[in-house]
């Protein structure tokens, strides 16, 4: 004795919403000559592909080239207007006497220059010799 | 395969495949169509091929859900590529056909039920109760082990029946 079938019920409504399903396919020919249309194509398809790419490849690799010497030419001129600038706040660094911490002080000569006074009035009284 | 036969097996399997198409598209006509279509591309190409391990259903069935999990990818990043999320516009119901053994609302009915259930669920049971394939084919065509496909196939089972009854006049 067969066991009854506990999805005869979940069966029967698949089985008819298959053949509603199954009524509305598209003809097989059509999309079959499509796929066969679309598989002689291919090949072509790819090559042009292929030259796209080879065309986009060759006129990254120009522009490449043209920016280059542009981007030389530009570097002196850069450094040029680096070196002329000065800071306006420069003048406040120029300090009077400045120019004693540019030098190497040599004893005599350089005190009288800077104190002709003192050479002049001789040793003084509170020398202690 | 001769070229010949390989065509007479895909024209006589040719209903089944879009019925399966259309439910691996979520019941969206135009997208099952180019998916049968790229499928037939991909046979004729020999991007796929047939090589004997399993039966030609099971083998074609597990292309053609291959083809549309890819179609849909494409979908995707064409839809972001231009700049908005708009999925497919929605799926268009296929129609009833004048058939009178078709039962139009309980099968209506079968369909909001099945909606109702995960895609893979849908998959197993079409595979299952549609095309009369064994668990282990339809776990070969969905892509999916043999237990997850019978875990699929009883909780998928149960809901439809609970979805049917909630969904009876």
């Amino acid at each position: 004795m067969t066991r009854p079938d506990p999805d005869r019920d979940l069966r029967e409504l698949f089985a008819a919403s298959r053949r509603q399903e199954a009524a509305q396919a598209p003809p097989f020919d059509r999309l079959w000559q499509r796929a066969r249309a679309a598989a002689r194509s291919a090949p072509a398809r790819a090559a042009r592909r292929l030259g796209y790419a080879a065309a986009a490849a060759g006129v990254l690799a120009a522009a490449l080239l043209l920016w280059r010497p542009v981007f030389h030419e530009t570097e002196p001129a850069l450094e040029a207007s680096i070196l002329a600038w000065r800071a306006p706040t420069d003048f406040l660094l120029e300090t009077p006497g400045a120019e004693l911490l540019s030098t190497v002080p040599k004893l005599g000569a350089e005190t009288g220059a800077l104190f002709p006074a003192a050479l002049a009035a001789g040793p003084s009284e509170n020398r202690v010799d | 395969m001769a070229s010949g036969d390989l065509e007479g097996d895909l024209e006589a399997l040719h209903p089944a495949a879009f019925c399966w198409a259309l439910r691996c598209c979520g019941g969206d006509r135009d997208a099952a169509e180019e998916t049968v279509q790229a499928t037939y591309l991909k046979i004729v190409s020999g991007r796929a091929r047939f090589a004997g391990r399993s039966s030609f259903k099971t083998w074609l069935f597990g292309v053609v859900r291959k083809t549309a999990s890819e179609e849909r990818r494409r979908w995707r990043l064409r839809a972001l590529a231009l700049g908005f999320l708009a999925r497919r516009p929605a799926a268009e119901p296929v129609r009833s056909a004048a058939d009178p053994a078709a039962r139009p609302a309980a099968v209506q009915r079968l369909r909001h039920a099945l909606a109702r259930l995960s895609r893979r669920q849908q998959q197993i049971l079409h595979l299952v109760f549609y095309d009369d394939l064994t668990i282990e084919e339809a776990a070969a065509a969905a892509g999916v082990s043999v237990g997850t496909a019978r875990t699929h196939y009883e909780r998928g089972k149960q809901a439809l029946r609970r979805h049917l009854g909630e969904e009876r006049p």
